[in-house]
């Protein structure tokens, strides 16, 4: 009888102490829940390397995925109603005026940010998109820029090229300018090209074009060239008065162009969002397309790829003019404008987490150089590089399958997008949602001929202003400038 | 019954079949689909597999092997949340069903009869749900119930009472007195009346509701996606969630979809005969 | 539903003849009532409450208090903060995506409603014949029923896609045999004309089973008595249908047609899934533009004051309804 209580007594001891001699880590039993869009990309990793956190701390992470469309609403009705059911929140750095201006969101400590190595992320996904006025309330993760795709093949084909060059006038090359892209879509829609050994007609390009979905992005990458003044930083308003510069001829330019090359892509191209391109494009179906960077570890993916080794990458092309809204004028000057849509997948914690030490903890932990460094070659990650040292590494790219000369094409485009002195950022400031859905939907409407593209803007012109007064003019103004780094004359 | 024409049977035969194809054919391109790699879907049609394409078990397994705990978690969720809200909205829509049937009421404020009664119940499935999807937010997060199963089920208990209501109310009318008058001359309760001897007389009128709750409960994406969060977020939440930014799994959202659908197909086919004898109701014979 | 439900004679209704039954009549209405004003009590409210200020995103109670009484356009409430207006009631009639947004659902409600009814009927009456496995049959036309909405709607994304669908590689053989010159692309889900009939399509094909179940449920509720009167009268398929059996169907069918048009009223999870409202704003539906003004442009004043005059419409149009098929109803006042 002793004999089986000391026996029952060791066991209680083993049972109860074991667990906490495994964990005993700072976070035993603490429950970090995780928040983000659905599917391998961006919550992929979080499942991949949660239990390496868990084993090291004791803690436990839940990640819980919404679908792209519901992701903002989820998050922003859990931080109004007050419910704060996340502690991570994973999302696209353009929210950040509408999480982090109210205080949603929890100031990055100092600590953390220096274990970062930040002196190798590149500065515009450093500081620009995690920090609202001077604090840090995000960790960068991912980087984010348009940029154009096109099948390598057809385009440096001499057969095509004479043919093209006959009809155009100069031979086909890596278009420059978007009135060389759409010359180059409009040349190929329909012929039948050659595509993973069968000869079927190809389109000329797939570009998002869905409502309510992401491609008021691929939008905004048009009207770049046209609507951004080489030396000014301001694009989307005035930064004089917070006039919205949406309307002006440029930006309608860009809008005209987008609705006419409807007639260059797929007849479902209207119904298809970055997310069915990003499907279609690696299929084969078209020349060109304009996407984030996801579509390069994307195409050397043989399953869902016929493209690999034959996609050229490029920064966006330049309009042939540009509006210069300041003198009220058309500049006759090749103007290229690369767009940083997006800025990124950005990590913060919220404010009203009551477990803030162990979301810190784990953010910081999703967000160090060793892990993101590996991510962003990794495809279906949906991480794309966002640090000097993953895009001055050829090898890592290499290694990731790419061949050699792909891998300095795609790195190139994206250092030469990035580091484009007249690179475009994303607005960013409180209302962002708010204002580009507006965006989005009058696009909608531009693109299925409901309204001309005029129309269309100058809706989204007196829209922008009523958001504007609601949100208070002269703070807006000070946010705009600040995000884009205006400094007055 | 006349005997048919050869023409008219052929005709009945021949809708019967075509009917079926309509019905049928999503289904089996949605199990199609879910056997298919993305280039099988983007570069035209495949139909069946083996003949024009390899099929590969794999979106299966990812469903149930490495993701096999969420996938449970969310099946279980959506039979919580159906279940639950189910044998509520059956126990209160038949006790009110029945009171409406078999009592005569006249409120005060409003002055309201049986009928008027009846139609305010019914009226509160129709209420526009945006009306209802925030200012729930709001409660539920203040009562706690946000993410909880209790919360949803109290949700589409709500939703399924006016249902409820209306066909069991209709099948009580239908269902003679004498009996229950016997049992209460014999010293039976009105309750026990109610349970032992009405109810069992209604069986196809309960199981057709029922179907009919559980489906819409177990259906239902709009409440499901506000006001879950994460512990008991149901299927059509995790269905809808499966179109992300490497493009729409169309693979996951056919394995999910199907998985979804086999129970209540199974009961379907279990209960077939309940459901159309349930509600046949008082609505012809006047 | 009262257009429905003659009471049969031999019920009878009392206030309770016992004092038991007095209390049970009660109990037995009580606990509905109850979870249905609990719950219903404070959106309602709430919704009616703020439909009258500028509750919104971004504004905040001090500045808008302020601007109200500069403006002078409202009366600003000191206690209240937010400012107490009209102005979302006033702005409806000239939203024009509201406009359309209704414009669209309402094409829903009675294309929907007229399909899913006369494919409903015609099912319903080959189901109510007797032919070989007739109960493997009647499940297998319930099962559109059955699938979630959202997931009915990715189908017919995949069904309806213009290049890739089965759909289409058989309009491109049709075009193929007639040896046309271009093949036919129906751009069903891509063309401002076309998607909004793919979406009641999508519907349809969930929603007429439930119109059949009914309506079979009412079939077979018919005594065969009265059809074999008809025949020994010389009566045909055709007079039978039209003098006896769509005439006692009525009631039922009514109800029917407003359950379904009630429920296509709040349509939404299709058409997000569908085309997210698109192409331009042609399919896009007033539940879903509540939706996004609250939710996503955090109006929340505005979609509460849309809701409101919604639910007030529907009453009206439930109410109108009911009491034209009580008129035109056989059974009518019994």
């Amino acid at each position: 009888m002793k004999k089986l209580l000391v026996l029952m007594l060791i066991v209680t001891l083993a049972v109860g102490f074991a667990p906490a001699a495994a964990q005993g880590g700072q976070f035993a039993g603490q429950t970090v829940v995780v928040v983000t869009q659905t599917g391998r990309s961006i919550g992929g990793p979080v499942e991949d390397y949660a239990p390496e956190w868990e084993a090291a701390t004791g803690g436990n992470v839940e990640l819980q995925q919404f679908a792209f469309g519901e992701l903002y609403e989820k998050m922003i009705a859990s931080f109004e109603t007050g419910a704060i059911d996340y502690d991570v929140l994973i999302f696209p750095a353009d929210w950040a005026g509408d999480f982090m201006a109210p205080g949603y969101l929890e100031p990055i400590p100092q600590e953390i940010l220096d274990k970062l190595e930040p002196e190798d992320i590149i500065p515009l996904y450093a500081d620009r998109i995690t920090a609202w006025g001077e604090t840090r309330y995000a960790l960068p993760y991912d980087g984010d820029a348009h940029m154009l795709y096109y099948r390598k093949d057809l385009i440096f084909n001499e057969e095509y090229s004479a043919e093209f060059e006959a009809q155009y006038g100069y031979p086909l090359k890596e278009p420059a300018s978007w009135d060389e892209y759409y010359d180059m879509a409009e040349f190929f829609n329909g012929k039948e090209v050659e595509t993973a050994g069968t000869v079927a007609p190809i389109y000329g390009l797939a570009e998002a074009m869905r409502r309510d979905a992401q491609s008021y992005w691929v939008f905004l990458s048009h009207a770049a060239g046209y609507g951004k003044i080489p030396g000014n930083p301001c694009f989307f308003f005035s930064c004089d008065d917070m006039t919205p510069q949406v309307n002006n001829p440029g930006w309608v330019r860009a809008l005209e162009e987008y609705v006419a090359s409807r007639s260059y892509g797929p007849p479902e191209m209207i119904n298809w969002d970055v997310a069915d391109t990003r499907v279609q494009f690696p299929a084969g179906v078209s020349v060109f397309n304009i996407d984030w960077g996801d579509v390069g570890p994307i195409s050397i993916n043989p399953d869902a790829s016929v493209i690999g080794g034959i996609t050229g990458f490029a920064p966006l092309p330049g309009g042939v003019q540009y509006w210069d809204y300041v003198k009220g004028e058309w500049v006759n000057e090749y103007n290229q404008a690369p767009f940083i849509a997006f800025g990124g997948w950005i990590i913060g914690v919220a404010a009203g987490s009551d477990v803030k030490e162990a979301a810190l903890d784990f953010a910081a932990f999703m967000a160090r150089p060793e892990l993101v460094r590996v991510l962003a070659v990794t495809p279906d990650t949906g991480i794309n590089p966002s640090r000097y040292s993953q895009l001055e590494n050829i090898d890592l790219w290499v290694n990731a399958g790419f061949d050699e000369e792909s891998a300095a094409d795609y790195v190139d485009a994206i250092l030469n997008t990035i580091n484009h002195p007249n690179a475009v950022l994303d607005l960013r400031i409180r209302g962002s949602a708010e204002y580009l859905q507006t965006l989005d939907v009058e696009i909608a409407r531009a693109v299925e001929g409901e309204i001309t593209p005029q129309e269309a803007l100058d809706n989204v012109a007196a829209h922008w202003n009523e958001i504007t007064d609601r949100y208070g003019r002269d703070s807006q103004l000070a946010q705009y400038r600040a995000s884009v780094g205006w400094t007055g004359e | 019954m006349t005997r048919r024409k050869w023409w008219q049977s052929a005709l009945l035969y021949a809708v019967v079949i075509f009917w079926c194809f309509i019905t049928l054919f999503p289904f089996y391109w949605l199990f199609t689909t879910s056997l298919k790699q993305p280039l099988h879907i983007s570069r035209g049609p495949k139909y069946v597999p083996f003949v024009d394409y390899q099929p590969t078990l794999e979106h299966w397994q990812y469903l149930f092997r490495e993701q096999g705990e969420t996938t449970i978690r969310h099946f279980r969720n959506s039979f919580i949340a159906a279940s639950g809200s189910t044998i509520l909205a059956v126990l209160i829509g038949s006790m009110a069903g029945y009171g409406l049937s078999r009592f005569r009421y006249s409120w005060r404020i409003p002055r309201w009869k049986n009928n008027d009664i009846a139609f305010w119940i019914i009226s509160q499935r129709f209420l526009p749900p945006a009306l209802f999807v925030v200012p729930f937010l709001m409660l539920y997060s203040a009562l706690g119930l946000v993410d909880t199963h209790i919360g949803l089920i109290i949700v589409y208990t709500m939703f399924n009472i006016p249902f409820a209501v209306w066909i069991m109310r209709d099948f009580f009318n239908t269902l003679p007195t004498d009996l229950e008058e016997s049992a209460l001359v014999d010293g039976a309760t009105r309750w026990q009346a109610f349970v032992r001897i009405v109810l069992p007389l209604s069986a196809p009128g309960l199981v057709s509701v029922a179907i009919f709750s559980f489906v819409f409960s177990w259906n239902e994406f709009l409440y499901a996606l506000m006001l879950t969060n994460f512990q008991a977020i149901t299927m059509p939440v995790l269905i809808a969630a499966q179109n992300n930014t490497r493009g729409i799994q169309w693979w996951f959202i056919s394995a999910l979809t199907l998985t979804a659908v086999a129970p209540v197909v199974i009961v379907g086919l279990l209960l077939e005969r309940f459901i159309t004898r349930g509600l046949v109701a008082g609505a012809i014979k006047g | 539903m009262e257009a429905t439900t003659s009471r049969p004679a031999h019920v009878e209704q009392s206030e309770g003849s016992t004092r038991e039954d007095r209390i049970m009549r009660r109990v037995f209405l009580s606990p509905a009532i109850i979870v249905l004003l609990l719950l219903s009590i404070f959106p309602l409210l709430w919704s009616l409450g703020i439909s009258f200020t500028n509750i919104q995103r971004g504004a905040t109670p001090d500045q808008s208090a302020v601007a109200a009484t500069t403006e002078g356009s409202g009366a600003a409430l000191p206690g209240l903060g937010f400012e107490v207006t009209l102005r979302n009631f006033a702005r409806m009639p000239q939203d024009q995506r509201l406009l359309t947004a209704a414009a669209n659902t309402l094409f829903y409600v009675f294309a929907g409603v007229i399909i899913q009814y006369v494919l409903g009927f015609g099912l319903a009456l080959v189901l109510n014949q007797e032919f070989f496995a007739r109960n493997v049959v009647r499940v297998i036309f319930l099962m559109p029923m059955m699938m979630t909405p959202v997931a009915a709607a990715y189908s017919g994304r995949m069904l309806f896609d213009s290049t890739l669908s089965p759909l289409a590689q058989l309009f491109r053989t049709i075009s193929t045999v007639l040896g046309l010159e271009r093949p036919i692309v129906v751009p069903w889900l891509t063309s401002g004309t076309v998607a909004p009939w793919t979406i009641v399509l999508i519907d349809s094909w969930q929603w007429t089973p439930f119109v059949t179940l009914i309506l079979l449920s009412g079939l077979q509720a018919i005594p065969d008595e009265i059809y074999e009167a008809a025949r020994v009268d010389g009566a045909n398929a055709l007079q039978i249908l039209r003098k006896i059996t769509f005439p006692l169907l009525l009631p039922l069918s009514a109800t029917v047609i407003l359950i379904r048009g009630l429920e296509i009223f709040k349509i939404i999870d299709v058409v997000v899934v569908a085309t997210g409202g698109g192409p331009g704003s042609a399919t896009e539906s007033l539940t879903m533009y509540i939706f996004k003004t609250a939710l996503t442009f955090g109006n929340y004043s505005y979609a509460a004051a849309i809701s409101f005059v919604l639910l007030v419409l529907v009453i009206i149009f439930a109410t109108v309804f009911l009491v034209i098929v009580r008129r035109l109803s056989p059974q009518a006042g019994s």
